[in-house]
């Protein structure tokens, strides 16, 4: 229990700092009049909007108090409104953060389906030619960014063979798997190079162990053996790896909704910096860094639960 | 060697399965992959990837005194077309006419040199840091810690814009220029080189000659500087090649977006952006500097892990 208290504090002072980190930027460049300037120019509004602007912004405290009230009224599910379309951020965010949420989902869906019976075959049969073909390819895979990835994959299946949409529905609904499955595969290929190398290691250190011969005297079959045995005692490093990844590929989404056109937080964000509408921006960094700190603290709930040694040696520790 | 040649032949089909078939050269850094049975040999594909990241360095850094790579903006044909690769256009032109080799050239020298400038910097602020915390280990060591852990955990693409947001803003626009780019992508550089370094150096602080310098009556700077830097510094150097194919990398999205380094000046990832459009009907304008990135990076990535390897860094020090 120690343990989980221990990093709920670490993970909830990385979305302080995250925030923090992103309010105080706009004002340490811009002087309050500046930020000002801009966003009456956003909106295209009447001089006297300013004072109405400075209220909203609370421009008149000084820069914690500032934070602080916005981190409150962020709290309360207020995130202030868009300078551009008079629009609630909240709402916005609400009806676009299921689609990058689900796009994440789907994409560590594809690449653990792809990634754990390619691993555990890998090492079922380590220094294979199987073996082998994958622990090269993967060092490709790696090198792929997923932005050219998804252009490989506009052109060859989207392009040319016209079996998915190279652009996705302005109303794009989560369940529309047709739409999402290249930008998932786009954010994919990567993590599956990741998964399936640590899976291979952790899973021939497993294959070692005493248990797994017992089960073999047993005479329970191979697939009982690997899937049954094996697989979950060699998934813990797996696992971690996927909270760290849930959050790179959060990073990632920005750049894959926007060569799709999807319509999820990260085309907003860029969106946003264009039209320089601040607030926009700040709520969608603080939601995304909420996003990645309950991945990350669902992740290590899920490490105690697959292996309950882990939770006597971290407390102790 | 002899007795792997058939695996080989597998790894290549699925290697260019994987990318498209970029170039004759795509298969060429994957040919071994076995680091671990011959550590004393650097093989096959690590002097490939040397071959190919020299080239490159060449090409990029002599470009403007090389008969063969035109000067962006001063080429002009009089009848612009997008045509495929050719003797005079060997990756083709786009539909002005432009000489895509010329452009990938060009937009390799800009993306290097953020590149090396974003890992220059991380060597620099994230070393000093990093042999700060590993040093005098303590409180100081906690608090940069948990500062390094902070920028370590959070989606670094997505701080990096928010910064561009912040410092390019040019009136109503957002205008990035080179020193923007290079700042907010050094959030990727400094905190890994700081905790690469912290590691390696609180593991040389336990060894024999740092006891015996301290015996002597050193100071604590002259131990840092002539006892800890000579030994932290060539595991930082090859970790340096694994950060600077993931700045390429991040640059080109940047670019991709908009967000990088704004017109004239070109980089790898606005090549293949600028393509886009046209992806259709003259595909090799996307696929010639995306083939030139992947390359690139697969050489980094594939040095780094052979040399890594060599200088193995344990994670437990870490």
């Amino acid at each position: 229990m120690k343990f989980v208290a221990v990093r709920l504090v670490q993970l909830v002072v990385v979305l302080l700092a995250a925030t923090f980190f992103t309010y105080s930027l706009t004002f340490i460049t811009n002087s309050p009049d500046d930020v000002v300037n801009t966003l009456l120019q956003i909106e295209a509004g009447a001089p006297e909007r300013r004072a109405a602007i400075e209220e909203d912004l609370n421009l008149s405290d000084p820069l914690l108090v500032r934070y602080g009230k916005w981190l409150g009224s962020a709290l309360t599910g207020d995130l202030g409104r868009s300078y551009s379309t008079q629009e609630p951020v909240a709402d916005r965010i609400q009806t676009r953060l299921p689609r990058t949420l689900a796009l994440v989902l789907y994409a560590q869906i594809l690449a653990l389906g792809l990634a754990i019976p390619a691993g555990i075959l890998a090492a079922w049969r380590a220094d294979s030619w199987f073996d082998r073909g994958l622990s090269s390819s993967s060092i490709g895979m790696l090198a792929i960014p997923n932005y050219v990835l998804a252009v490989l994959l506009v052109y060859f299946f989207a392009l040319r063979l016209g079996w998915f949409p190279s652009i996705t529905a302005s109303d794009l609904k989560v369940t529309d798997f047709k739409s999402f499955l290249l930008p998932a595969a786009s954010l994919a290929l990567g993590q599956v190079a990741v998964y399936m190398r640590l899976l291979r290691t952790d899973m021939i250190a497993t294959l070692q162990e005493d248990y797994i011969g017992m089960a073999k005297a047993k005479g329970l079959t191979t697939r009982s053996i690997l899937f049954r045995h094996a697989l979950r005692p060699s998934s813990l490093s797996l696992v971690t790896t996927i909270g760290i990844n849930a959050g790179a590929a959060l990073g990632g989404t920005v750049i894959i909704e926007t060569i799709f056109g999807m319509p999820g937080m990260g085309t907003m964000l860029v969106d946003a910096i264009f039209r320089r509408d601040i607030l926009v921006v700040q709520g969608v960094v603080a939601v995304i860094a909420a996003g990645f700190v309950i991945i990350n603290f669902l992740i290590d709930l899920l490490y105690a639960v697959l292996d309950p040694r882990i939770r006597s040696v971290r407390s102790a520790a | 060697m002899s007795d792997l040649l058939p695996e080989h032949r597998e790894d290549r089909t699925v290697g260019l399965a994987e990318t498209g078939g970029a170039s004759p050269a795509a298969d060429a850094p994957e040919t071994t992959d076995d680091g671990r049975s011959k550590k004393r040999r650097l093989g096959v594909g690590f002097w490939l990837s040397a071959v190919w990241l020299v080239i490159v360095a060449a090409l990029t850094m002599l470009a403007p005194y090389l008969g063969f790579v035109d000067k962006p903006g001063t080429f002009s044909i009089a009848n612009p077309t997008a045509a495929g690769p050719s003797g005079a256009h060997w990756f083709g032109t786009n539909k002005n006419g432009d000489d895509l080799f010329s452009q990938v050239v060009y937009g390799g020298r800009v993306s290097l040199f953020i590149a090396f400038a974003v890992v220059i910097l991380g060597f620099i602020s994230g070393g000093l840091v990093g042999m700060i915390a590993g040093f005098f280990r303590g409180r100081i060591d906690r608090v940069i810690s948990a500062i390094i852990d902070v920028l370590l955990a959070f989606p670094a693409l997505v701080l990096a814009l928010a910064m561009i947001a912040v410092f390019a803003s040019d009136g109503s626009t957002v205008r990035p220029n080179m020193p923007v780019v290079i700042g907010a992508l050094s959030i990727l550089s400094v905190a890994p080189l700081a905790r690469i370094t912290r590691g390696i150096t609180l593991a040389f602080s336990e060894r024999e000659f740092v006891t015996a310098a301290r015996t002597l009556g050193a100071t604590n700077g002259r131990i840092l500087r002539k006892e800890i830097l000579p030994n932290v510094i060539p595991p930082m150097a090859v970790f340096s090649l694994t950060v600077i194919a993931v700045v390429i990398v991040a640059e080109g999205a940047l670019a991709f977006l908009g967000l990088s380094v704004s017109a004239p000046a070109s980089t790898w990832g606005k090549l293949i952006n600028v393509g886009r459009p046209e992806l259709e009907n003259a595909p090799h304008i996307t696929f010639f500097p995306a083939g030139v990135m992947f390359l690139t990076i697969l050489a980094l990535n594939y040095i780094g892990d052979v040399l890594q390897s060599k200088f193995t860094v344990r994670e437990g020090a870490l």
